[in-house]
Order: C-alpha cells, then structure tokens, then sequence
C-alpha cells in the first residue's frame, strides 16, 4: 500500500469520525430541544399512518362502501362518527393523512430542488446573473403567491384535464403539488443565497478554486455540504408551508374529492353545512390533524434551525 | 428621505405591476382553445361572422408583438398586437367582461365586493398588529418566562391553523350552540332597518365571528416574528447601553429594542399581505361573507377567468402597493435608510 | 503624567461647598429618597467634581470605590466560568486606574460587575463585596441598583456605532439619563446634552444627527458626552479607543485626557493596548485568568515589572520609544476559565514557573513602592515585600506625593451658579479653544 493511499484512508477515517462525533453532538442538542422531540414524535405516529392507512382502518371507503349512517355522531362502532354520505370518519382521517402528506412531500422537495439550485448558483456565480435571478426571487416573493395559485391551478387542470394520472397520481393533486412548489422556492432561494455568499468568502473555497476545480465541483463538493445543514431546516419547515397550502386549496375546492385529504374532506364538511348543523365530529378529525402536523414540522423546523443555521446560533 | 430610494422604490413596484399584467396575459392565453372557445361556442355561427367577432374582440392580430417562426427562419414585428391591446385596456381600467354574470364588467363585480373585504381584512390587521406585537414583544423579552411559555404556544397553535378551521369552532359554539352571533353573510336577508344605527348593530354582529377568525388567524404568526425580533436586540450592544443608563426593564424595551424590533416587522406585514388575502378567502367562505373570497370561490367553480384574473391582478396590485407604502414608511421609521 | 488627584484632607474644599450648593431642584422621589444628603457629606470628603448630592448610607471616611474579592461566576451547561475569582482592588477620587490584559482574563467582567450589567447566566458569589462611598452594591436588588447605573457609574462602550441605538437621534440618546435619571425636564435635559456634546468638540446641532451619520471618532466623543451626562462618580471606558483607527484613537485619548484633567473624572479604564493605560492612567492593574497578578502606580509597573505575566505582556507589545524588531508572544493561550490551573492559574505558559507554582495559590505581597503582585518569585521578604491582606490593599491611600494640585478641578465657580452646566460651560470654553470641531 501506498503511503498516499494509506493518507488517503487514515484521511478517511479521521472524516468518519468527525462525522460521528458531530451527529452524535446534533443528536444531544436535538434531544436537549423538549419541543422538537414532541414534534418528531408526533411527525412518527403520522407517518406510520401514512404510510400504510390500511392496516389501521382497512381500505378508502367511497361513498358506494360507507358503513354507516348519514352524519351521525361518533358511537362505538364509528368512534369519529360519519360523514353526510355514511363514510366512517377515522377512515378517511386516516386516509387524508397519506394524500395530505403525500402532496406535502412533493411539493416540498420540489420547492427545495428550485430554492437551493436558484440560491446556490446566485451566491455563488454572483454578477449578472445573480442580479436575475434575484430580480425573479423577489418578484416571486412579492406575488401574492397563493392568489397566483387560484388561477393557475383551474388552467393547468383545463389544459392538462381532471382524469389524467401521471405516474399513477392523479393530474389534480399533481397540479397541487406544481402549484405549491412555483409559489413558494423563492424563500428558500434567497436564504441558501445569503449562505453561500458567505461560504463563498470563506478561505477553502479561494483554495479550492485554486487548485483547479470548476465552478460545477466546487458548487458540488465545498458549497453544497455547506448549505445542507440550511437546506435540511429549511426543507421541514417548508413541509409546514406546503401541508398548510394544501388544505387551504382543497378547502377552496381545487382539491381531489375522489382522493380525500384533510383539506378536502373539510370541504366537504362545509359543503354539508357541518358547522351549522353543530357536526364537530366531521370537523374536528381532519383540522385537528392538520394542525397537529403543520404544529409538529414547526416544532421540529425551529428546533433545527436553532441547532444547525449558523445564523441563529449566536441567540442566547 | 432621499429622492432617489422613494424613485427607486416607486420604479421597481411600477415595474412588478406590469410584470404581472403580462404574466396575466399569458396564462390566459395558456388556456386551450381559449378564449375563441368561449366567445365562439354557437356552432351555428357563420364564418364571415366568426370573423366579424375576431375582428371586434381583436383576436385576429397577432399575440406578441415579435413573431419568429423557424421553418421557414424569419421574424416579424406587429406593432399592433393582443398583449399591446390587453395591456393598454388593462391600464385604462378595462378589465373585460364575466362570464358569469351576464357580461357585466368586471370592475363592477368586483366592485361591489370590495368593501366587505377591505373591512374584514383592515380591520383584522390592526386588531393582530396590536396584539401580536404586544404578546410577542413580552415573549421575546422575557424569553421562558410565564408570558412567554403561554403566549408562545397558543401563537404556535394559532400559526398552525388555516383560517377556516379557526372559524368552524367559533361558528359552533358562538353561532350555534350560544346563538350569539349569526353563522353567515354580512347583513340579516330580508331586513328592514328603521335607522343607520340598526343596520350599523346588524352588520356588527355578522362581523364578530369572521373578523375574530382572521384576528386569530394573524396574531399567532406576528406574535412569532415579533417574538424572535426582540430575541434579537436583546443581545445588541444599544440595550445593554440602555440598561447601564439604569432604565427600568419595561422602558428599555418600550424605547430601546422596540423601536429596532419593528423595522423588519413593517417589511414582513407587507409582504404577509399576501397570505392574509389567502386567509380571508378562506374565512370569508366559512361565514359566508360577501367579499372578494366568496367572489373569488364562485368563479372558480365556473371557471369564470376573467373575474379571476380581476382578483388577482387586483390583489397582486395591492400587495405590490402595500410593498411600496412599507418600503416607503422603513425609510421614515430607519434614519439609516432615510438619508 | 502621574496624578493621582483625590482623598488627601489637605485639599478638600472648605465644609458648605459646591458639592452641596449645587444641588437644585432634584429630582423624582425616587431619587430624592436614595440621594438625601448624608450631613457628614457636607464636610466634602468625596467632593470631587461632584455636582449631585451623595447617596444617605454613604460613608464619608470610605473610598470613592472598593472591590472587595469579588468573584463573578458564569454559569454554562459544562459547568462554571470563574471569570472573576477573587479580584481586589481601590478606585480613589479623581484616579484613574487601568485594567489590562489579554482577552477573556476578566477585565470587562470586573468593570460590568461593578453596575451588575451581567448576562443571566452570572452570578456575584458570596463574600464579593462593590462598595461605592463604602454602600456595598451586591446586595441590591435590581431596582435598588438601578439607581446607581449612569448617575454613579456610566459606561464609554466599544464601539459606539454598536453601543449607541440606530434608530435615535444622539442627544436624545444623550438627554435620556438627564431625564430619568435626574428627573430633569425634557428641555433642560436636550440643552444640557447640547453643552456636552460641545464639551467633547462636537458643536450641538449635530446632536440631532443619528448615530450611523457620524464619523466613528464622533460617534465615540457622543458616546462619552452620553458617560458624562448624570456626572457620575466613576466611568468605565471599556476599550473606548480599540474600534478606531489610530489617528482618531489619539484624539479621543487626548479628549479623555483633557475631561479628566478639567471635571476631574474617575476613570477604570479597560484595554488590551498597555500604551493607552501608560499615557492615561495612574495606576494599572493586570489581571490574568480573573485574578489580579500585579498592581500598582503606572510608572512602577511600565519600568520595574515584577509579575513574569507583566514582563511578558509589556514585552509583547509596540512601544513607540522601544525597539520594534524586538517584539515578543507569550506562548499558549488563556486557560479555560471552567477548570483553570492548580495553583498559580499562569504556570503553564510562565517561563519562570517553579514546582510550588501548580500546587499553591500565589498570596498578594506588597513592595515598599506600592507594588502589589502574586507571584512566587516573590515570597515575603524578598526586596523589603510582605503579604498584604484585603483589608490592606483596601486601605492603601496613594503615596502623597503622587497628589497634584488640586487647581485642575473645575468644581469652583461659585455658589448660585446655573448647577451643572456650569462645570461644562467653563470646559466648553476649553474644548473650542482647542479648535475642536466637526
């Protein structure tokens, strides 16, 4: 063995180590922040249920397989009670949580990859380019975004049609999905922005470049896991965001009602005229989710941020 | 304040504006067949007057006013032009035509909806400005503290929840089980009023429930903002300045880190304007109140374009309006801005 | 150079004077009750400059300022941060003492300790004591201590673009002690903030000016205008000069220098930069790892270093009249304060260190020249030095010779005159003199 390669794997493992040690230092604060705790618990149990609704209250039911009577308040046999149309509650609530978080899921990867490719190359390729795409950032945070979302959902389902499926999930949620993703990436942009403006300054950058390696490489191996740690944060409180949004479109009637989220089935209630007819048991299911899962990625968004953005470290 | 920043300030929200316009073109002509579609449906409708009616409306010229065609390579110039056309109508105040009711113009539907809106929604920003700031600059400044522990957590909850699941609860208990208040809408249908006064009551009442929502609505996120803003200057060197001068705790946050607090937070409630618009659509479709909102719904549900390209050019307007005032009102509030 | 104006009987103002016919119209109740005048105080043993009335458990017979081994702790999750342990040391009337050493040994922490400007997680230990005109300050409750920030104790802050809030004007930064504090009306306090800014060579419409429209050699003048508002006993300058550039620092010295010699100030003066304490202060002391290693008159201290600490630090610093070529470090760095050293918390990095230094805790010894160090190199005996208790260091008055001519003090200008501002307004006439200006 060479003594390069020999370096090379003492270098190596000296990394591992390093990262060890500072998962395990994230893991101590993480487990210090009672908050953030409370909210990944709460994140756990949703997911379970996301993840396999069926094994918890059996499959969907649809308005030809309700199993109980019209509206009815919560019994023994539907502890969550029954919607207009006979459906048992906590099988929809439970089934609203995998679209809910499905749709939220997507749109926020879809927010990231846009924010952070947008924010990274504007800090870090900087001059002209950067003047753009900054000029597009703001317009973009400027935009009543959500009103923007209104028109452009009902056009791209006229264009692309209420039936089309794409990759197996139906073109509406898709549009959702689309919809969130368009109006939202312009803040994690400018926050990945001002990071990698400040990596940028940061000597082994300088270095690196000298060395020889190309705009791609360093964006790839010196900015980028520099910004993950912001990116990670950022992504769980975008998730927020986006479960928020999503209901709010359903509830407005942009939603799927063959594929019942929260947002939807509160529609729904409404459309029953829920509220009036003192029917909390169809209301309180579904918003009580929502609110506990855009609570819990806030818990556990500002846990993170507090522990790995450089920039609210210095809070006391 | 310098004349250059309120130029520079004043261009930039010019130049959003019309962004949007033209953004507001293009997605409607992004829609299929549109909007021939829905001008032309009569089948029975001849060529020559198909034509006159593509002539009237203007559909016959050319979309931008720079055609390239590649096979075969050439480009064009069309002065005349349907973005020129929809830009200039859209500046003189022409917004177009409903679909939905009856050709009316736009500006008039949404005319007659605009006051319930502005009412519901101004009024719902002073009450959370207020009380936000309020609890989040306590929060802040006592960070861990009783106030803190308490209001952080019911701000948190309250930020968790879209508008409407707010107002179910209160319709429940306030509407139906209490009957304190009415469920929907703006004034008691079929009413008459004796006096100014009495319709003045009534619309009072119908008022309660939909502008407690958006109140809750905003408190919990400006008590947030306000919260880690405070949490901010308490580390800068001007309040410990301010405490060595022996000012009392209260004084040094009322006079020292407030004022500094509120900066960014006038940027933020302008651009929060944004998704309280969002919010009061969804609350206004709980309560039934005749705004925007309930406007904006509708002409979703038949697809009414024109309408709700009146709604969101008007909004975005707003929005970039109140950026422009907030911008505006940083500069006189940061001497390091004003000169 | 070596002043040490102060407590020698010979010079105090006759019973009756200024120190007591200046008082007028005090002032809220709040600061009447705290303020009342102690009738020994007439007798004008702290008079100084004094414009405002002595606090009622003031001691006449006590030093203007005692520090009574004063151990402030910090409390972190890996355990606790002994930032000051046991830290002794006089201030007398119209001294000005130095606090040097290098970064994190606990000078800024002793001064901030003095008015408890501490962040929450300090604590001022048990057997600490702070006694101004002999009232002991730890005891005190916040509200009690109030009283005493900026009225007895004010601060000149690094930085002053920092120090000073962003967002208001200057002399309102400046008026606002006056008001609160003194209970002056708002009028009076904008016009005595006027008199103060020309006093630091500032003409009195830039007052209106915000902070960041200053230059940072102004910004620093406004910032000592604002020390000197309430005319208090003592002011900290917390490395006052470090942020600027060296043209400016020597003005803003010059400023300080002159202040002193004219309202006859106070002066604990913190910095890393030994030429600022040599050219301002009469006496210096060195802290290493929150203890004192050596105190002492300035001109002691800058020739006869004894403390192996002093030697290096003097050593390693730029002096205009040495040899620049022959510039020295000190090797390592400060030990962490949570687990500091054994015995003598220097031995590690001490060139001189001996095997009792990591086992016992150096005891404080006195040199006939006034000299206090800690350090074994010098046990009881050697050179004439014994040990010295607290009670001692605290009773050390300055060597009389040291006391120059008490004419330097502005405090005479005779009785009905316009209070306060009159001690400015003779110092105004001075600072334009000096063709001070923006």
């Amino acid at each position: 063995m060479s003594v390069g390669a020999r370096a090379e794997r003492s270098f190596r493992g000296e990394r591992l180590r390093l990262r060890i040690r500072s998962a395990q230092t994230f893991g101590r604060r993480f487990l210090g922040r009672g908050d953030g705790v409370i909210g990944l618990a709460i994140l756990l149990v949703f997911a379970v249920l996301a993840i396999a609704p069926e094994l918890f209250v059996g499959a969907l039911e649809r308005a030809t397989t309700g199993s109980g009577g019209h509206l009815r308040p919560p019994t023994a046999a539907h502890i969550f009670g029954t919607d207009e149309i006979g459906r048992d509650m906590l099988n929809l609530t439970v089934h609203g949580a995998r679209i809910s978080m499905t749709i939220g899921l997507l749109a926020t990867l879809i927010t990231i990859f846009v924010g952070a490719v947008v924010g990274i190359v504007a800090g870090f390729v900087g001059g002209r380019l950067d003047n753009v795409l900054m000029r597009v950032t703001d317009f973009f945070l400027v935009l009543p975004t959500f009103v923007l979302a209104l028109i452009l959902a009902p056009v791209i389902l006229d264009i692309v049609g209420l039936e089309a499926e794409v990759l197996g999930i139906r073109a509406t949620l898709i549009v959702i999905v689309i919809v969130i993703g368009i109006t939202s990436w312009a803040t994690t942009a400018r926050i990945i922005r001002s990071q990698t403006l400040s990596i940028r300054e940061r000597m082994f950058v300088d270095r690196a470049r000298a060395i020889g390696g190309g705009s791609g490489h360093i964006m790839r191996r010196h900015i980028f896991p520099n910004v993950i740690n912001l990116i990670v944060a950022q992504s769980v409180l975008t998730f927020a965001t986006a479960v928020f949004t999503e209901t709010t479109l359903s509830f407005i009637g942009l939603g799927d009602p063959r594929a019942p989220s929260w947002g939807q089935i509160l529609s729904a209630a409404e459309g029953a005229g829920a509220p009036g007819l003192k029917a909390w048991w169809y209301i309180a299911p579904p918003a009580a989710c929502v609110v506990l899962v855009v609570l819990a990625f806030t818990l556990v968004g500002n846990a993170l941020d507090d522990i790995l953005n450089p920039k609210s470290g210095t809070r006391r | 304040m310098g004349g250059r920043y309120v130029v520079r300030k004043l261009l930039q929200a010019v130049l959003t504006i019309f962004a949007i316009v033209i953004l507001n073109f293009i997605l409607f002509r992004m829609m299929p067949g549109s909007p021939e579609r829905i001008l032309l449906r009569n089948p029975y409708l001849t060529a020559e007057k198909r034509a006159e009616v593509r002539h009237a409306w203007g559909l016959d010229l050319p979309i931008l006013p720079l055609t390239v065609s590649v096979d075969p390579p050439a480009a064009s110039i069309n002065p005349d032009n349907q973005l020129f056309h929809y830009v200039g109508s859209t500046f003189s105040g022409d917004f177009g035509y409903s679909l939905k009711f009856r050709g009316a113009p736009v500006t008039e539907v949404i005319g007659s909806r605009f006051w319930p809106t502005v009412i519901l929604i101004g009024l719902g920003e002073i009450i959370s400005i207020l009380v936000g700031l309020a609890i989040g600059s306590l929060a802040g400044w006592r960070r861990g503290g009783l106030v803190d522990r308490i209001g952080s957590g019911i701000s948190l909850i309250l930020y968790s929840m879209p508008y409407f699941v707010i107002g179910f609860p209160l319709i429940i208990i306030f509407a139906g089980i209490l009957h304190w208040f009415p469920t929907s809408g703006m004034l008691t249908t079929a009413s008459h009023y004796n006096t100014v006064l009495d319709r003045a009551f009534d619309f009072g009442r119908h008022l309660v429930l939909p502008l407690a929502t958006v109140s809750l609505g905003l408190i919990g996120g400006y008590s947030i903002i306000m919260r880690s803003a405070i949490i901010e200057t308490r580390t800068e060197d001007y309040v410990t300045t301010a405490r060595a001068k022996g000012l009392t705790d209260m004084r040094v946050l009322r006079d020292h880190a407030f004022p500094n607090a509120l900066l960014p937070m006038v940027t933020i409630i302008a651009i929060n304007l944004g998704y309280v618009v969002a919010g009061a659509i969804t609350a206004e479709i709980v309560f039934a109140w005749p705004g925007i909102g309930t406007l904006t719904v509708d002409a979703l549900a038949t697809r009414d374009y024109p309408v709700l390209q009146g709604v969101f050019l008007l909004l975005s307007t707003t929005v970039v309006a109140a950026n422009l005032v907030a911008d505006l009102v940083y500069g006189l509030l940061d001497p390091r801005v004003r000169s | 150079m070596m002043r040490v104006p102060g407590s020698d009987p010979a010079i105090e103002p006759p019973a009756g004077g200024p120190g007591e016919e200046r008082i007028e119209e005090p002032v809220d109740a709040a600061t009447l009750e705290a303020a009342s005048i102690d009738p020994r105080a007439a007798t004008g043993r702290v008079l100084g400059r004094r414009q405002w009335p002595l606090p009622k458990q003031a001691d006449p017979d006590a030093p203007l300022l005692a520090v009574e081994n004063l151990r402030t702790h910090f409390k972190l999750q890996r355990g606790w941060v002994q930032a000051v342990d046991g830290v002794t040391f006089r201030l007398n009337d119209g001294e000005a003492l130095g606090l040097a050493g290098e970064s994190g040994c606990g000078k800024t922490t002793t001064a901030l300790s003095l008015v408890r400007l501490l962040p929450s997680n300090a604590r001022i230990r048990k057997g600490s004591a702070i006694r101004l005109y002999g009232i002991d300050l730890v005891p005190k409750t916040e509200a009690q201590l109030r009283r005493y920030r900026w009225r007895e104790v004010s601060i000149v802050f690094q930085g002053a673009m920092n120090a000073l809030n962003p967002v208001r004007r200057i002399r309102d930064q400046i008026a606002e002690p006056i008001t609160i504090r003194l209970g002056e009306p708002k009028d009076r306090a904008l016009r005595r903030a006027g008199e103060l800014l020309e006093l630091v060579g500032i003409p009195r419409q830039r007052g209106a000016a915000y902070p960041h429209e200053l230059s940072g050699g102004m910004r620093q003048r406004a910032m000592i205008a604002m020390a000197l508002a309430c005319d208090p006993a003592i002011i900290i300058g917390d490395e006052p000069t470090t942020a600027l550039d060296v043209m400016v620092q020597a003005q803003i010295l010059e400023l300080l220098e002159r202040l002193r010699r004219e309202l006859g100030l106070s002066l604990i003066l913190i910095t890393h930069d030994l030429s600022v304490i040599a050219e301002t202060c009469d006496r210096a002391l060195i802290m290493y790892a929150g203890k004192v290693a050596e105190e002492g008159p300035v001109s002691r201290i800058f020739s006869a270093p004894r403390h192996p600490y002093t030697q290096k630090l003097l050593a390693s610093f730029p002096n205009i009249r040495a040899d620049r070529r022959a510039l020295d470090t000190i090797p390592g760095s400060p030990p962490s304060l949570i687990d500091p050293p054994t015995g003598c918390r220097f031995h590690p990095r001490c060139p001189s260190a001996m095997p009792i230094c990591s086992e016992v805790v150096p005891p404080e010894t006195v040199f006939a020249d006034g000299v206090r160090v800690a350090c074994h190199l010098y046990p009881p005996g050697t050179d004439g030095a014994r040990l010295i208790s607290v009670e001692e260091v605290l009773a050390r008055r300055p060597a009389s010779g040291a006391v120059p001519a008490v004419s330097t003090r502005p405090i005479a200008t005779g009785a009905g005159a316009a209070g306060a501002t009159d001690a400015v307004g003779a110092a105004v006439d001075a600072a334009s003199s000096e063709g001070l200006s923006a």
